[in-house]
């Protein structure tokens, strides 16, 4: 299988919106990416205030939620005990599942089938953006091998997207949410011959631990592509515009884990998904700086 | 130009007695005798009432099924919900969007429940020149208008079977926008008023559509389909940054929940002033930039 082609085809659908601009409109946005002057004043590599919360979703593990100008994306986790499968009795579980509300389908005019495989496209890049980067170490999250793992179920609802950038908002929401995630802290009960046999699962809230290695989660972050110019946190109307997107999965050191590039036409010269890439590179920091997602989790202070 | 707006706020205490319930910083304009419902409330238990649009009877009691105004006309009591799709009035402006051409027509995305219809023999060919009917000119309609476009147009008729908006463009005023911003607010926010086509003192040009779709372009001239017609207008730095600042500014009123109109448009662009234009996207800009119109919004100017 080519990882790539399927990527490419599967992506195609995230930012394709039926492509409604006009001529004049195409001319306007272009020329105005030319000239550094974005339409709402910004420079190229500006990025909107965004707003993020954590913890809104009492009964969730961890939940997000995160507008951006228009966008606005809400993420639940929920954290359960599950069966391992047999190939890999020791490791836990990271599930996505993203949906768009249908209220959001109708007002940006997508039908069921784009907003399915638009949504299906962004679950296939988070799947990507764990298998890649091996941030979270799937084996802590085993309580018994063979027996009992934690399963870590992500939900993503996209509530709105008339604000454009919706790759990057669905990344940064479950980037915070699984920082906000909280596992109950187990203790094993072993028999005579001091083998674990069964387990107990802490009923005190407060007796948790967050989940390790969520600092090294990977975020995407979505540059848009005009002539040969890269402009950061695209609008709506520039994604309609745009001649291609670069997708860059980067974490907060910077180490970069995927990157995909989606031409809706025409091609893009290689020097601009690299300088997409160093962007991207430069700028992950303050945007999680930004949001408040760089801290390392106590647990890992302790070392458990 | 912020001090002013300090100002205007500092008095604003003393005004707010006019007002029923509204503290000065909540977003929601309330005005005497408005009332503000969210799905559920009880609007009235008294039983001598109809039931309108965005209302149900539960219990004996009327209730909110939308989140809005409540509106009485006699003993009808309906309520005018905030979010909502357009519903259009005969003569309204609109601003549109060309989704398919058709036979004889185009559809055109309004924000209304249906496609609304622009017919082939509701527009003004370009030049002037008179339609005759004939099949190549159904053939060359792409040529008019194609898929994308965004239009101006009026509200010609109301089809009664299905509520679908026909459109007209038959004036100079109306017919293919150029080169410019396009952007979306919330239909409601946009004041009905004699003039939808502004040209503001900084010498942007807007067109306010009755939809909640706003058109900002570098400049309208005396003969707006003159001007259109040159696609190749070169549009200035300078243009670009005042464009982008009415955008801001309108963005702005929109987040407050607040009236669009050519004052309100003003006042805010003018009293953002002392920011560049992407600061405006602050929160805090937001809220004091649009203080004045805020004020303007609840009588208290």
């Amino acid at each position: 299988m080519n990882f790539r082609q399927t990527l490419a085809k599967r992506y195609k659908q995230i930012s394709n919106k039926g492509k409604m601009a006009s001529k004049a409109e195409r001319q306007f946005i272009a020329n105005g990416i030319a000239a550094n002057i974005r339409c709402d004043g910004r420079d190229l590599l500006d990025r909107r205030p965004l707003e993020l919360e954590t913890g809104n979703i009492t009964n969730a593990n961890g939940s997000s939620r995160v507008q951006l100008m228009g966008t606005d994306v809400l993420v639940g986790v929920k954290v359960e005990v599950a069966t391992p499968t047999d190939d890999r009795p020791d490791e836990g579980m990271l599930e996505f599942s993203i949906s768009s509300s249908s209220a959001n389908a109708t007002v940006a005019a997508l039908d069921a089938r784009t907003a399915d495989k638009m949504t299906r496209s962004l679950e296939f890049l988070a799947e990507q953006l764990q298998k890649t980067s091996h941030a979270l170490d799937l084996k802590k999250l085993c309580i018994l091998p063979g027996k009992a793992v934690w399963c870590v179920r992500v939900d993503v609802l996209v509530l709105q997207s008339l604000g454009g950038n919706v790759v990057e908002c669905v990344f940064l929401a479950i980037k915070a949410a699984l920082h906000d995630t909280t596992i109950p802290n187990c203790t094993l009960i072993k028999d005579s011959n001091g083998e674990a046999v069964d387990f107990d699962i802490s009923s005190n809230a407060y007796d948790v631990s967050p989940i390790e290695g969520v600092a090294e989660f990977p975020v995407i972050l979505c540059f848009g592509i005009i002539g040969a110019r890269v402009f950061a946190d695209p609008l709506f109307e520039e994604e309609e515009c745009a001649d291609a997107f670069v997708l860059v999965g980067v974490s907060a050191s910077g180490a970069v884990c995927l990157t995909q590039q989606v031409c809706a036409g025409r091609g893009v010269d290689p020097t601009t998904i690299i300088e997409a890439v160093d962007t991207a590179r430069q700028a992950v920091k303050g945007v999680l700086e930004d949001t408040g997602c760089t801290h390392t989790s106590i647990c890992n202070a302790d070392g458990q | 130009m912020d001090t002013t707006a300090d100002d205007a706020g500092a008095t604003a205490p003393d005004a707010t007695t006019t007002t029923t319930t509204t503290t000065t910083t909540t977003t929601i304009v309330e005005r005497p005798g408005m009332r503000i419902v969210c799905p559920g409330d009880v609007i009235t238990e008294d039983q001598g009432y109809m039931r309108g649009h965005g209302t149900f009877i539960h219990d004996g009691r009327l209730l909110a099924s939308v989140a809005g105004v409540v509106e009485r006309v006699n003993k009808v009591i309906s309520v005018r919900p905030v979010r909502t799709r357009y519903v259009g009035e005969i003569g309204d402006v609109v601003v549109g969007r060309i989704m398919q051409v058709g036979q004889r027509r185009w559809l055109v995305d309004t924000q209304s429940r249906l496609s609304s219809v622009l017919k082939l023999s509701s527009v003004n060919l370009p030049g002037g020149v008179l339609r005759r009917k004939s099949a190549s000119d159904e053939l060359t309609m792409r040529q008019v208008l194609a898929e994308g476009d965004l239009i101006s147009a009026e509200v010609q008729a109301i089809f009664q079977e299905d509520g679908t908006l026909s459109l007209h463009t038959r004036s100079l005023r109306y017919g293919r926008l150029g080169p410019g911003m396009f952007m979306r607010v919330p239909s409601v926010l946009v004041r009905r008023s004699k003039n939808h086509f502004h040209t503001l003192p900084c010498g942007v040009a807007v067109v306010l559509g009755n939809n909640g779709y706003i058109w900002i372009g570098a400049s309208m001239e005396e003969d707006t389909t003159q001007a259109r017609e040159h696609d190749q207008h070169i549009i200035t730095e300078e243009t670009r940054r005042r464009m982008a600042r009415v955008r801001n500014a309108i963005s702005a009123l929109a987040h407050r929940m607040l009236s669009i109109f050519d004052t309100t448009i003003i006042f805010t662009y003018d009293d953002s002033a002392h920011l560049e234009e992407k600061e405006m996207l602050h929160p805090e800009a937001i809220a004091t930039i649009t203080q004045r119109a805020y004020l303007l919004c609840t009588d208290q100017l």
